[in-house]
C-alpha cells in the first residue's frame, strides 16, 4: 500500500501524463454526476448561463455543484495576483469563488459566492476580475510581478511621490486588482424586515440545532430555527450512510423536519443567516427569499431582516475545514476534502477522477473513502504518522492508497491541477517526494468551530491544543454552543450536545425540558480526530496562499512578523490577511498560527483577530429595508401642501418637512418669482403656510413661572390676550431656539418655536420640566401637528382677514400688534394671533389642522382681490431679513449670544434667573472681540454676496489675512432696489461705517459698507396696516 | 439594541423608544448666578469618562416619557439598573456590577 | 392575506394631565375613571382613557364633546388640564390574523404582548405611535398626521408583502 517515490528531482514538466477524464454516461445535469448519490432532483434538469455557455444542473444544485458537475474547476481570477481560481468550500465561507449574476434589468449583483447562488432555470452568471477573457487575462502578469506586491506593499510602494497616488497608482490598481463590479442601475428590488420575540434562538440547523430546537420545541418554548442554508440538515445532508436512532440519516432527517413543522410554537427559517449577535440577545438574521426563483411573485421583497429578540440562543453553526497552506494550494482543482464530500452525497457530484487527499484529520479518511466508492481513483498524503484502525479500514476497503509522514507541499496546473508534489516528513521537514498527477487536491487541515457570532458578544475564547481551536469561553450573554460550533466533532456528540443546549435553554426561559437520548452510527467525522501539529505552511515556500481572496500568502504572513509587527491585528491589517469580504473564515486560524510560530509564542498568546458582524457579505438593501426611496425618511407635508403642489410650488426640505419655496408664475425663475412676492407682500399682501412652526401648549398654575424660568424675557406678568417674541439659551448662554408665546389664559400658553426645533425645545423644556422645575405644577404637549398655520402679512392683511373674522375685533387698536385671541376663522374654530415677520401689518390664524387647507383657501379668496399673492420660505427669509430679524441657525451657529444677535433687550435682567443667565456672564462672552450680527451694503447693489463668504479688513492684504466675520445672510431686495446682507463679524458694531472686503474664490474681491442690521421701516411704522 | 427597563412604565423596552440625554445627578444649582466662574465651568463643561459604571439619563421619549437614570458599564456596554429621576445613585455592589 | 388596513374617521382626542388622577370631581369633569397603571386602559360610554405616562393620559371621545371637557378640567381645584390633539393625529385600524405580523415589520416591541383592551406609545419604522389593542386580532394605530403617509406606505408594502407570500406557498 506504501508509496515508492521514484525520483526526488522530478520536475512538473516530467509528471506522468493525465488521462483525459472520461467523460461519464450519467445523468442530465452534467458529465460529472454520480447515479444514485445527492439530493438534487433529477426530475427536475435546467439550464443556465456561465459566461454565456450553456450549462446542466438539476434542482437543488448551487451554481457551484452545477459548474463541478460539468467539469468546470475554473470560476475566476484571483484580486490582486489574477491567479485562475476555482472552488475551495461548499459553503458560504467561499473565498475564490466568486461571480456575477444577473436576475434581469438592474439585479446584476457581483461578488456571489458560487456555492451558496441556487441555479433557477435561466440564471445568468459570469466570472469576474478577468480581461479580456477568464482563459486569458492581462492582469496575470501581477502574478509574475509578485514578489514585488508583498506585505506591506501598497504602505511602501506607495508613499513618494505623494502627487502619484491620485494620478497612477490608484487608477491603475483600480484597474488592476479588485472584484466584481459595482452595479450600474438602482436596485428595483423591494427589501423588508421584521422584529420576532422568541424564548429560544437556535442558529445553525445541522444535528446539533435540529435536536436543540426538538429539545425547546417540544418543551413548548417558543422555537426559532434559523439556518443560512436552502434546507436545514447542515452536514447531515452530506452524510446519508450515517443512522440515527436505527434510521437512515436523511429519514431522521425528514422526519425531524416535519415534527418541528408541526409545532405551532417552532418557526423554522432556511435560506436564513444570523449575522450579528447584538446586545441582550437580539440577532440579525438575513432572510434570502427570491434569489433561488426565476420567476418570484410581484410585491415579493427580495430579502428580509429579521431583529429577533431571544430569551435564550442556542448556537450551533458548526465547524469549518482549514485549508493547508501548501505552494499552489489555489490551484482550481484544490480544494476541502468536506466540500468534495458535500458535492458527492448532496450534489452528486465527483469532483474529480484522480484525487490526491493531503489530510492531517480523521474526517478525511472517511472522504476518501467515499470517492473512492464513487470511482475515482484516491491517494491520501496523510500528515500524521498513523490514524486509528476503525479510520483507516474503511479506506482500506474502498481500495484508497495512503501513505503517513507525508505532505503536499506543491502542485502544477494552469487552469486546473495537474500534478501535487509529495513529500515526506523527516524530523519535522519535507524530504524527497515526487510529483504525482492527479485532476483534484484535496485539504484537510482540520476543523474551526465558527465562533463567530459568539465573538460578537465579546465572550471569552478559549484556546483548545487538542483541537488547535479557539472554542466559546465565557459567555457574556443568554447563550449556549453546541456541536461542531462548541469543538465536539461528530454526529454522536453534535445530537447530544444540541439536546441538551435545546433543553437546558427552554429551562431557563421557564420550560421544562428533558433533553432526548439519540443512538448514532456513523462513519463521518468521529470524534477521535486529531490533527497534525506541525503550523500550517511550515514548510511552505512561495505561493502557498493564506488569504485567498486577498491573496496572502504564509511568506508574507511571515514577512509581516520579520517587519516588525507583533499584534496579530497589526499583522493582519499589514498583510490584508482575513480583510476581504470572506472576513477569513478560512484563513484567520492558519494565519494565526503561522505568525504563532514566527513569533515564538503560543497562538492564544498571539490571539484571534476580532470578528465583526456581519458574519457573510450582507447587501445594503437589507440594512435599508424598509428606509430607502420615498420612505427613506419621513417626508413631512403640512395639510396646505397639496394646494401649494396643485399651484405650482417649488419645494425645498426644511429638516422633515417639505416646505413650498417660491410659486413662481409662467416664465419666473426663482429670482424673479421672490422679487415679486417680496414687492406684492410689502405693496398688498402676502399668505403664507407657516403650518410647520413648532408648537407647544404649555398648561398649569405655574406655567407662566416655567416660561418665565426657559426663557430669556420677562413673562411672568404677560397679559392675558398678549404675545411676546422669546429667547431661547442654552445654559452656556448661546441661543437655541427663539419663538413667539402667547398667553390664552392664566394657565395656558401657545409657544412657538423654530420648524426644525420643535422636538428639541419639547424635549429640553421637559427636561426642566421633569428633573429641575419639580416644584412647578406645569404640563407641556406638542401642538404643531394640531394646528395648521397661515401668516398674512401687508399693508391689506386685514383687509382680507377682516371679513372671515367672527367673534373679534381685529382693528389696528382693538386687537393691536402682539395679541392673540381665540374666534373663528371662515367658520373654523382659530386661535388668532397678531404679529409680524416680515415688518408688515400680520397676522396668524392657526386653525385644526383638518380645516388647514379650506381656511387656506378661504384666505386666499379674500386676497386676490386685494392683488395679494402667496409666498413661499424664500421671500419669508428676504422679509424677515429686511426687518434684521434674526434665524436661528442661519444667523446664528450655536455661538452666538443675544447681545451678539443685537437682541440684548430680550433679557430679562430684572430676572433672578433663567436657562442661560449665568452663562451670559462667563468672561468669554462679556469679553470684547465677540462677533456681532451687522449689516452689509456691497458697494456693487447688483452684487449678491454668497452665503458663508469669508469678510476680512480692507483694503486687502496678502494671505494668509485674518478673518473676521462671515455672510450670514445674502438676498436682493425688491424694497431696496438692491442686494444687502446680514454678516456676522468681530467687534461689528463698532465697524458701522466703515468698509471691509470679501475675497471670492476666483480670486477677486468684493468691498461692503458695514451698516446696521436694519434695512426697511425702522420705525415700524408699517406694522399698523390699512384699517379693514 | 438594547433593552432598558424604564422604572416608570416597570417595563423592559427596546432602546429604539429611549433617548440618551448626558451623565446624571448634575444638579443645576439654584441660584446659578452666585456661582464663580469656575464651580460654574464645573457645572457646565465637567463630565466624567468613566471606564465601568456610569451614571446616566436616558428619556422614555416614545413611551412614558419620562427622564430617569441608569447605570451602564461602558466596558461591557451592559445596563446594571435603572432607577427614577430624583433618586439617589444606587450604592451598587461588585457583583451587581458583574 | 388575513389583515386589512384602515384609515379611521376623526375622532375627539385629548391629553389629559394631572398629578392625581383620583382628584375630585375628576372622574364628572372626564366622565370616566382614569386608569393609573401605565398601558392601561379605560372604556366607558364611548369614551376611551389610556395612561400613557404617570401623569399622562390620551383620551378619546365625541370631537363635540372636547371643549366642555377642556372647560371643566379648568375649573378643578386640583390641577388638571386636557389639550386638544383631535387634529394632531390619524389612526390606522390593522385587523386580521395577520395584524400583528404586519405591525412586526415595524414595530420593536412584541405587539403580540398588548393585550385586549390595553395600550402603548412606542415607534413603528421610527415613527411615534400609540397603539390601542381592541381585539385579539384589531389594533388601532395613532399617527402624527404628518407621519401618516410614512407610515402608510409601508404598511401597504407590508401588505403586498404578504399578499405575495400567500402567492408564492400557495405555487
Ligand atoms: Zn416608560
Amino acid at each position: 500500500m506504501s508509496l515508492t517515490l521514484p525520483r526526488t528531482d522530478a520536475s512538473p514538466q516530467h509528471a506522468g501524463t493525465l488521462t483525459k477524464p472520461r467523460a461519464i454516461d450519467g445523468p442530465v445535469g452534467g458529465a460529472y454526476r454520480v447515479a444514485g448519490e445527492g439530493r438534487v432532483n433529477r426530475d427536475r434538469p435546467m439550464l443556465f448561463t456561465f459566461d454565456g455557455r450553456v450549462i446542466s444542473a438539476l434542482e437543488g444544485d448551487t451554481v457551484a455543484s452545477a459548474l463541478l458537475a460539468s467539469g468546470i474547476h475554473l470560476l475566476g481570477r484571483s484580486f490582486k495576483y489574477h491567479r485562475p481560481r476555482g472552488i475551495l468550500t461548499a459553503g458560504s465561507e467561499e473565498p475564490n469563488a466568486l461571480i456575477g449574476t444577473d436576475r434581469g434589468p438592474g439585479r446584476r449583483e457581483p461578488n456571489t459566492r458560487a456555492t451558496v447562488q441556487e441555479v433557477f432555470e435561466g440564471l445568468r452568471t459570469t466570472s469576474q476580475n478577468r480581461w479580456p477573457s477568464l482563459r486569458f487575462d492581462i492582469g496575470a502578469v501581477n502574478d509574475l510581478a509578485s514578489p514585488l506586491i508583498g506585505a506591506g506593499f501598497y504602505y511602501k510602494t506607495f508613499m513618494k511621490p505623494r502627487g502619484f497616488w491620485d494620478k497612477v497608482y490608484e487608477p491603475l490598481i483600480r484597474k488592476a486588482a479588485g472584484l466584481g463590479t459595482a452595479p450600474d442601475a438602482i436596485d428595483p428590488d423591494i427589501y423588508t424586515s421584521r422584529y420576532a420575540h422568541a424564548d429560544v434562538l437556535v442558529v445553525g440547523a445541522g444535528a446539533a440545532g435540529i435536536a436543540a430546537a426538538l429539545a425547546a420545541g417540544r418543551a413548548g418554548a417558543s422555537v426559532m430555527l434559523v439556518d443560512e442554508q436552502t434546507e436545514i440538515g447542515g452536514g447531515l445532508l452530506s452524510d446519508p450512510d450515517a443512522v440515527i436512532d436505527g434510521q437512515p440519516a436523511w429519514n431522521w432527517l425528514a422526519a425531524a423536519a416535519a415534527e418541528l413543522d408541526g409545532m405551532a410554537n417552532v418557526t423554522v427559517l432556511p435560506r436564513a443567516t444570523a449575522i450579528a449577535y447584538n446586545h441582550q440577545n437580539m440577532v440579525a438574521v438575513a432572510e434570502r427569499l427570491t434569489d433561488h426563483l426565476a420567476e418570484p411573485p410581484a410585491g415579493m421583497p427580495r430579502e428580509r431582516l429579521w431583529r429577533v429578540r431571544a430569551k435564550q440562543v442556542v448556537l450551533a453553526q458548526g465547524a469549518l475545514e482549514k485549508p493547508m497552506v501548501f505552494a499552489g494550494n489555489d490551484r482550481p482543482g484544490v480544494m476541502l476534502a468536506s466540500a468534495a464530500h458535500t458535492y458527492l452525497k448532496r450534489y452528486g457530484v465527483l469532483v474529480g477522477k484522480q484525487i490526491i487527499v493531503a489530510s492531517a484529520h480523521d474526517s478525511a479518511w472517511a472522504t476518501a473513502a467515499a470517492l473512492a466508492e464513487a470511482g475515482a481513483y484516491v491517494r491520501i498524503a496523510e500528515a500524521r504518522a498513523d490514524v486509528p484502525g476503525p479510520v483507516r479500514q474503511r479506506a482500506v476497503d474502498a481500495g484508497v492508497e495512503f501513505d503517513f509522514s507525508m505532505v503536499a507541499t506543491g502542485t502544477a496546473g494552469r487552469d486546473r491541477v495537474y500534478a501535487a508534489q509529495l513529500q515526506l516528513l523527516r524530523d519535522g521537514e519535507p524530504r524527497g517526494g515526487d510529483w504525482f498527477p492527479c485532476d483534484t487536491v484535496l485539504m484537510a487541515g482540520g476543523w474551526t468551530p465558527s465562533v463567530h457570532l459568539f465573538s460578537h458578544t465579546k465572550g471569552k475564547l478559549r484556546w483548545d491544543s487538542k483541537r488547535q481551536a479557539f472554542l466559546p469561553g465565557e459567555c457574556t450573554e443568554a447563550c449556549v454552543a453546541a456541536g461542531a460550533g462548541a469543538g465536539v466533532w461528530g454526529l454522536d456528540g453534535a445530537l447530544k450536545t444540541g439536546s441538551e443546549a435545546g433543553a437546558s435553554v427552554a429551562s431557563a426561559a421557564g420550560y421544562e425540558a428533558e433533553p432526548a437520548k439519540v443512538k448514532v452510527q456513523s462513519n463521518c467525522f468521529g470524534d477521535v480526530g486529531s490533527i497534525a501539529e506541525a503550523a500550517p505552511g511550515s514548510y511552505a515556500s512561495a505561493k502557498a496562499f493564506v488569504d485567498y481572496q486577498n491573496d496572502v500568502t504564509a511568506k508574507d504572513v511571515r514577512q509581516a512578523v520579520q517587519e516588525g509587527m507583533r499584534s496579530i491585528e497589526h499583522v493582519k491589517r499589514y498583510t490584508t490577511s482575513g480583510m476581504a469580504t470572506d472576513q477569513g473564515k478560512s484563513s484567520n486560524i492558519n494565519a494565526l498560527l503561522i505568525a504563532a510560530e514566527a513569533l515564538g509564542k503560543s497562538p492564544p498568546e498571539v490571539g484571534l483577530t476580532t470578528f465583526r458582524p456581519p458574519y457573510t457579505p450582507t447587501t445594503f438593501g437589507l440594512f435599508a429595508n424598509h428606509h430607502r426611496g420615498a420612505t427613506f425618511d419621513p417626508e413631512r407635508r403640512t395639510s396646505i401642501d397639496a394646494w401649494a403642489a396643485d399651484n405650482g410650488a417649488v419645494f425645498e426640505p426644511v429638516s422633515q418637512w417639505r416646505r413650498a419655496r417660491y410659486f413662481p408664475r409662467s416664465g419666473e425663475n426663482m429670482d424673479a418669482a421672490v422679487l415679486r412676492e417680496c414687492a406684492t407682500t410689502r405693496e398688498a399682501c402676502g399668505v403664507f403656510d407657516a403650518s410647520t412652526l413648532g408648537k407647544i401648549e404649555v398648561t398649569g398654575p405655574d406655567a407662566a413661572e416655567f416660561l418665565n424660568r426657559i426663557y430669556t424675557n420677562p413673562l411672568a406678568k404677560l397679559p392675558v390676550g398678549k404675545c411676546r417674541y422669546a429667547l431661547l439659551l442654552g445654559e452656556d448662554g448661546y441661543i437655541r431656539d427663539d419663538g413667539i408665546i402667547g398667553r390664552l389664559s392664566e394657565t395656558r400658553f401657545h409657544v412657538t418655536t423654530t420648524t426644525g426645533g420643535a422636538a428639541r425645545v419639547l424635549a429640553m423644556m421637559e427636561d426642566y420640566r421633569q428633573t429641575e422645575f419639580t416644584d412647578l405644577k406645569v404640563w407641556l404637549t406638542s401642538s404643531t401637528e394640531q394646528w395648521a398655520t397661515v401668516a398674512i402679512n401687508g399693508p391689506k392683511a386685514r383687509k382680507v382677514l377682516a371679513p372671515l373674522v367672527d367673534g373679534l375685533d381685529i382693528a389696528h387698536e382693538a386687537f393691536a400688534h402682539m395679541s392673540i385671541a381665540e374666534c373663528a376663522v371662515a367658520g373654523v374654530p382659530a386661535r388668532l394671533m397678531r404679529a409680524s415677520f416680515t415688518g408688515e401689518c400680520g397676522f396668524e390664524v392657526n386653525v385644526p389642522a383638518r380645516h388647514g387647507r379650506a381656511v387656506w383657501e378661504a384666505i386666499w379668496a379674500s386676497a386676490e382681490p386685494h392683488g395679494g399673492c402667496v409666498y413661499g420660505t424664500e421671500t419669508m427669509h428676504v422679509l424677515r431679513a429686511e426687518k434684521g430679524f434674526i434665524i436661528v441657525g442661519q444667523d446664528t451657529d450655536g455661538t452666538v449670544t443675544p447681545d451678539d444677535a443685537g437682541l440684548a433687550w430680550a433679557l430679562g435682567k430684572k430676572k433672578p434667573d433663567f436657562v442661560g443667565k449665568r452663562g451670559l456672564m462667563r468672561p468669554d462672552l462679556t469679553a470684547s472681540g465677540r462677533k456681532q450680527l451687522v449689516g452689509l451694503m456691497t458697494e456693487d447693489p447688483t452684487l449678491r454676496l454668497p452665503e458663508g463668504a469669508q469678510i476680512v479688513r480692507g483694503p486687502l492684504q496678502p494671505p494668509p489675512m485674518p478673518m473676521i466675520g462671515h455672510v450670514t445672510s445674502s438676498y436682493r431686495s425688491a424694497a431696496l432696489g438692491r442686494t444687502f446682507a446680514m454678516a456676522l463679524i468681530e467687534d461689528g458694531r463698532s465697524l458701522i461705517g466703515s468698509k471691509v472686503e470679501l475675497p471670492t474664490l476666483d480670486g477677486e474681491r468684493q468691498s461692503a459698507e458695514v451698516v446696521k442690521p436694519m434695512f426697511y421701516d425702522a420705525e415700524n411704522a408699517r406694522l399698523v396696516g390699512e384699517p379693514a | 439594541m438594547l433593552l432598558i427597563y424604564c422604572p416608570y412604565c416597570e417595563e423592559e423596552r427596546p432602546e429604539a423608544e429611549f433617548t440618551y440625554a448626558g451623565q446624571a445627578h448634575i444638579v443645576r444649582p439654584g441660584n446659578p448666578s452666585d456661582m464663580s466662574d469656575d464651580e460654574f465651568a464645573a457645572f457646565l463643561f465637567m463630565r466624567d469618562n468613566a471606564k465601568g459604571v456610569h451614571a446616566e439619563r436616558w428619556r422614555h421619549t416614545h413611551g412614558c416619557g419620562r427622564f430617569f437614570n441608569v447605570l451602564r458599564d461602558t466596558v461591557t456596554d451592559k445596563i446594571l439598573m435603572t432607577y427614577k429621576a430624583g433618586e439617589p445613585r444606587p450604592a451598587l455592589s461588585t457583583e451587581a456590577a458583574q | 392575506m388575513s389583515v386589512t388596513v384602515k384609515e379611521l374617521a376623526p375622532v375627539g382626542r385629548l391629553s389629559v394631565r394631572t398629578e392625581r388622577a383620583d382628584a375630585e370631581g375628576l372622574v364628572d369633569a372626564l366622565g370616566l375613571e382614569l386608569p393609573q397603571r401605565i398601558g392601561t386602559r379605560a372604556t366607558t360610554g364611548g369614551r376611551d382613557a389610556l395612561c400613557v405616562g404617570p401623569d399622562e393620559w390620551t383620551v378619546t371621545l365625541p370631537e363635540v364633546d372636547c371643549a366642555a371637557v377642556i372647560a371643566a378640567l379648568d375649573e378643578l381645584d386640583e390641577p388638571a388640564c386636557a389639550v386638544d390633539i383631535s387634529h394632531r393625529e390619524t389612526t390606522f385600524a390593522i385587523e386580521g390574523p395577520d395584524g400583528d405580523t404586519l405591525l412586526s415589520m415595524g414595530c420593536p416591541i412584541d405587539v403580540t404582548a398588548i393585550e385586549s383592551g390595553a395600550g402603548t406609545r412606542t415607534v413603528f419604522a421610527d415613527v411615534p405611535v400609540t397603539l390601542w389593542r381592541d381585539g385579539p386580532t384589531l389594533v388601532r394605530m395613532d399617527v402624527w398626521r404628518s407621519f401618516a403617509p410614512q407610515v402608510r406606505t409601508i404598511l401597504e408594502d407590508g401588505l403586498g408583502e404578504l399578499a405575495a407570500q400567500q402567492k408564492l406557498r400557495a405555487a
